[in-house]
């Protein structure tokens, strides 16, 4: 960690959006490392029946409770309107709950999204990282980036990783229909169809016990597979 | 009641609905006023329908509602998926504006609240 180099004054038009869902074993940990840099930190919590909403009422972060569990881009969704309608914020950073990313990535990507002319940053574990990923989720995510890419027209190493930044100029022209884990295909057929501007950076995942369960499954790879076809019948 | 009399009194009841139910789609509407003409047809003399199913291609009155009944199950299918995904949109819309509702009075209180 780097907190003492650091001038996180300059974050205080930054957000960072938390999606959870029952993450109570995490969540504690997860935005104690955030809030080291971090002023604007929003979870959603996306109706979870553990102990999160209690944990969470005792964190210093704003707190968006979904009354029901709508899915991952509904509780998206819901953050994105909720910041956008801050007057002073100029960047989103979308951090999953899980403790999968570094928060020294987040930094980073918090850095560039101030400097960058582009709209969105989207992390990838390709760049760097390939080695950390399991070999199985590898081939599925190589897989779904390559039929995304031909599909959207994008040049992307890594379409579905749940690090990315957003400037909010960009979030006011995204408006997410799907509300379950198939939201990033469609995120990334609006970047495309609105012709907004992106660029990608590294981002390492910390794949613990805890987040392999609870991340995404097969079922899930087969919602974005599905949502792909649909995208590409509906263009 | 013969099977013949019951079928022919549902597919009486179901003209008459399919006349007098306002349909939001006017194919909805002229699919079951078709499918109901063409079930009570075939009570009545199924040999008609053999004739209309040959007029259109098919060998069989039997074969023809098949394909009849195939394709309804289809439609019916899209069209279920179509009302939950905008079954599914509308609770989506209506959480979100409750959990932003819920989040502005909170933060009204704290506002409020004296240190």
């Amino acid at each position: 960690m780097f907190s003492e180099e650091i001038d996180t004054s300059k974050f205080e038009q930054i957000w960072i959006l938390v999606p959870c869902f029952n993450e109570s074993k995490v969540i504690n940990e997860t935005i104690s490392e955030l809030s080291k840099y971090f002023q604007n930190i929003l979870v959603v919590d996306d109706g979870s029946t553990d102990n999160t909403s209690n944990l969470l009422k005792s964190l210093n972060v704003t707190v968006l409770q979904h009354p029901i569990n709508l899915g991952q881009g509904a509780a998206v969704s819901s953050g994105f309107e909720f910041i956008s309608r801050i007057d002073n914020s100029k960047a989103v950073i979308t951090f999953d709950a899980d403790g999968q990313h570094s928060v020294n990535d987040a930094v980073t990507f918090a850095n560039e999204i101030l400097s960058s002319s582009e709209d969105i940053i989207f992390g990838s574990r390709f760049i760097h990282h390939e080695k950390n990923i399991p070999f199985i989720k590898r081939l599925v995510l190589k897989i779904v980036t390559k039929i995304s890419n031909v599909i959207l027209k994008m040049n992307l190493s890594d379409t579905h990783n749940g690090l990315k930044a957003f400037k909010i100029d960009a979030l006011d022209k995204i408006k997410l229909k799907t509300s379950n884990y198939a939201f990033e295909s469609e995120l990334l057929a609006k970047v495309s169809k609105l012709g907004l501007s992106y660029r990608e950076l590294p981002s390492d995942i910390i794949y613990t016990e805890y987040s392999t369960t609870k991340g995404q499954s097969l079922r899930n790879g087969m919602r974005i597979l599905e949502s792909l076809v649909v995208l590409f019948f509906s263009r | 009641m013969t099977p013949d009399l019951t079928f022919g009194i549902l597919f009486i009841f179901l003209l008459l609905y399919s006349l007098v139910r306002p349909f939001q789609s006017i194919f909805s509407k002229m699919f079951l006023i078709f499918g109901s003409c063409l079930g009570l047809l075939s009570v009545i003399n199924i040999e008609v329908v053999d004739e209309i199913s040959r007029s259109l291609g098919v060998e069989r009155g039997a074969d023809l509602y098949l394909y009849l009944g195939l394709i309804t199950s289809f439609l019916f299918f899209l069209f279920l998926l179509n009302r939950f995904s905008s079954l599914e949109s509308k609770i989506n819309k209506l959480s979100r504006h409750i959990a932003l509702k819920d989040l502005e009075r909170e933060s009204a209180k704290k506002e409020v609240k004296p240190d």
